[in-house]
């Protein structure tokens, strides 16, 4: 506690623009974190689409009217929709079944939450990276009527694998009705990135096409479907879907299954993508990159610059130290402390941030648009910069230190 | 014996020039004396105190301070006896003025082991003993000169000293405060601690048991043992 005192004494006179420095060092350190998630974020969903699509992957975006679809009867306009293009592009030989996003809504902790539906085609397919579990127990039978399904996002922090979440879906049934009970066979990894086939756009990137998920993967399987028709659940489907070329397929088949999308809608072939994705995540790096590796510098300079102002305005205390029986080797551990917790304070605060982020903005305490990465490479860097600013900060507010013995101190005010 | 100094010697490079600052100091000093050490200015008496202080080194000689060779200490040996062992009062006070009386003079005691909840009780103690007692939630900087230098008294005595080194103590004091000042050194000399003041000024020597008498680095008398020049 005494040494907590000392080292609080290095920023008496001192304290507002200590303060200062470390709401911008907290400030610079987030905006740099968030840049480079985003800019991460790009470049994980660029490598996620190259490991989960294949080169002859199409992602179609039929031009539908949202005034059609809110006047039709059905309960899922546009999943009859994409069946009725499904059932034509069937007889092209290079068909092979489409991958569409199929969702519906549900409260889980009072809180709404997506529930995806996974053909088997897709919970093969889109096997995404997870942070336990296995997606392979999807398979897995149940005796006691529970559903298997894979969490995602904030909202299944708690919870472990083999854990049973309950889940009130949106449907016509009861709420009894619509409760079901799910068992959590595997847990997304952040950033919690799944399928999510709804943008459309002229210039379209993995970025859009792998969103944050806020719920549970589900795989769609006579069992689910039991399920939902007994508790009358609401399933809706997104505009578009992903669909690829049959495996082995000629170049006439090729061309004649895009063509047959081309002919009624924009379609982006597995190339064209990358590419998209390729030019965005260069984009990023040019745009987003530059800046904050510029405020970080500046911060680091500042960070320095503050501290050897007060270690220079802290001098004659220092030899007053002395005096009182505090040895050199200690006024450096006090000086290294208090430059030390400037840095470590801006630190802890974007790791505490960072370490909330996904609750915060799942639970809509805070905006985010989702399209960011925070995870244990974020920790870890902020964790080195802050070493490394403290470091150069010590290094240097020590070397002045120095050269000034208590001494010289105490001559200098004699005179 | 408290102090055991042998040719005590420390030069200055100033350029390429040497100055002698101190020049084959030898001298004892026993537990609870009151010792003056008078010199002009430039004499190297303050050189003499740094030393004595344990606050600097002599190129040459020994020092032993209640027996302990203080040159075979490293820095934190050394600072350890600093903080139990030695007082400093010094003419510019050598407070932190933007903080508390209480701060000031508990300031030792944040570089030993005391409890937290003794150093309050120690300050208090050592304030009343010096008689401001009252000035205690006052900045140092809202006092006077000469009751700064009491509340450098207490600060030297918090820890219970064996001496006490007093740099041209009322230097900055007018006459009036600076005889309070001597009167208080007193007081703790017949307490049982030994002090040592550094000094130009005749009338502040003469209040002292003993006088060392220093000029151009050299003692040149020891209270009435002269040594040549």
């Amino acid at each position: 506690m005494k040494n907590l005192r000392l080292i609080f004494e290095f920023f008496g006179r001192n304290k507002i623009p200590a303060i200062i420095i470390v709401i911008t060092y907290t400030v610079v350190l987030f905006f740099a974190n968030d840049s480079f998630g985003q800019y991460r974020y790009a470049a994980y969903t660029r490598d996620l689409m190259k490991r989960v699509e294949t080169p002859d992957s199409l992602y179609c975006m039929p031009i539908v009217s949202d005034g059609d679809m809110m006047s039709s009867d059905s309960a899922d306009p546009y999943g009859d929709f994409i069946d009725s293009i499904e059932e034509g592009a069937k007889k092209c030989k290079a068909y092979t079944p489409f991958s569409r996003t199929t969702y519906l809504a549900g409260m889980f902790n009072g809180t709404y939450i997506n529930c995806d539906l996974f053909t088997p085609d897709m919970v093969e397919r889109y096997a995404l990276p997870l942070s336990g579990g296995n997606w392979s127990d999807m398979n897995r039978k149940n005796d006691d009527g529970c559903i298997n399904a894979i969490a995602s996002g904030a909202f299944f922090m708690n919870m472990d694998v083999g854990d049973v979440a309950e889940v009130e879906l949106n449907g016509k049934g009861s709420a009894d009705e619509r409760t079901l009970k799910f068992r959590i066979v595997g847990k997304l990894a952040k950033p919690y990135a799944a399928p999510f086939f709804n943008a459309a756009g002229t210039e379209m990137s993995s970025r859009y096409l792998y969103q944050r998920l806020d719920g549970l993967i589900l795989m769609e399987n006579d069992e689910l479907s039991d399920a939902l028709d007994k508790c009358g659940g609401y399933i809706s489907t997104t505009a578009n879907f992903m669909t690829a070329y049959k495996s082995g397929s000629s170049q006439e088949e090729k061309d004649e299954y895009l063509k047959y999308f081309e002919d009624q809608f924009s379609v982006f072939t597995y190339d064209e993508l990358m590419a998209e994705s390729n030019e965005l995540i260069s984009r990023e790096l040019k745009r987003r990159l530059p800046i904050p590796i510029f405020l970080l510098t500046i911060t680091c300079v500042a960070l320095l610059s503050i501290s050897v102002l007060v270690i220079n305005k802290k001098l004659r205390e220092y030899s007053i130290y002395y005096l009182c029986g505090c040895s050199r080797f200690k006024s450096y551990a006090i000086i290294s402390g208090a430059i030390t917790l400037m840095s470590l304070i801006g630190g802890l605060l974007n790791i505490v941030f960072m370490e909330g982020y996904y609750y915060l903005t799942s639970n809509g305490f805070i905006k985010g648009g989702g399209e960011t990465i925070y995870d244990g490479f974020s920790v870890l860097f902020t964790v080195i910069f802050a070493l490394v600013t403290a470091f150069l900060s010590i290094a240097i507010s020590l070397l002045i230190f120095r050269k000034s013995s208590p001494i010289e101190i105490y001559r200098k005010y004699e005179t | 014996m408290l102090i055991e100094a042998e040719g005590l010697t420390k030069t200055y490079k100033i350029g390429r020039d040497k100055f002698v600052a101190l020049d084959n100091a030898t001298f004892n000093i026993d537990e609870g004396e009151f010792v003056a050490i008078q010199g002009t200015s430039g004499a190297g008496k303050s050189t003499l105190l740094h030393i004595l202080g344990c606050l600097d080194t002599a190129d040459s000689g020994s020092y032993h301070l209640g027996g302990v060779d203080v040159f075979k200490l490293n820095d934190r040996e050394t600072a350890r006896l600093r903080n139990e062992k030695i007082g400093f009062v010094l003419q510019d006070f050598s407070l932190i003025n933007h903080k508390k009386v209480d701060f000031n003079v508990m300031l030792p005691l944040y570089f030993n082991k005391t409890p937290r909840r003794e150093m309050r009780e120690r300050v208090e103690n050592v304030l009343d003993a010096v008689g401001i007692g009252s000035q205690v939630g006052k900045r140092a900087n809202q006092l006077s000169g000469g009751q700064r230098q009491r509340v450098a008294i207490a600060r030297a005595l918090v820890n219970d000293p064996s001496v006490i080194f007093a740099d041209e103590p009322t230097g900055a004091l007018d006459s009036k405060t600076s005889k309070e000042v001597m009167k208080l050194f007193r007081r703790l000399n017949e307490k049982g601690i030994a002090i040592v003041i550094v000094t130009h000024d005749n009338a502040i020597a003469d209040c002292c048991d003993r006088k060392i008498v220093i000029e151009d680095g050299k003692i040149v008398l020891d209270s009435g043992r002269k040594t040549e020049k």
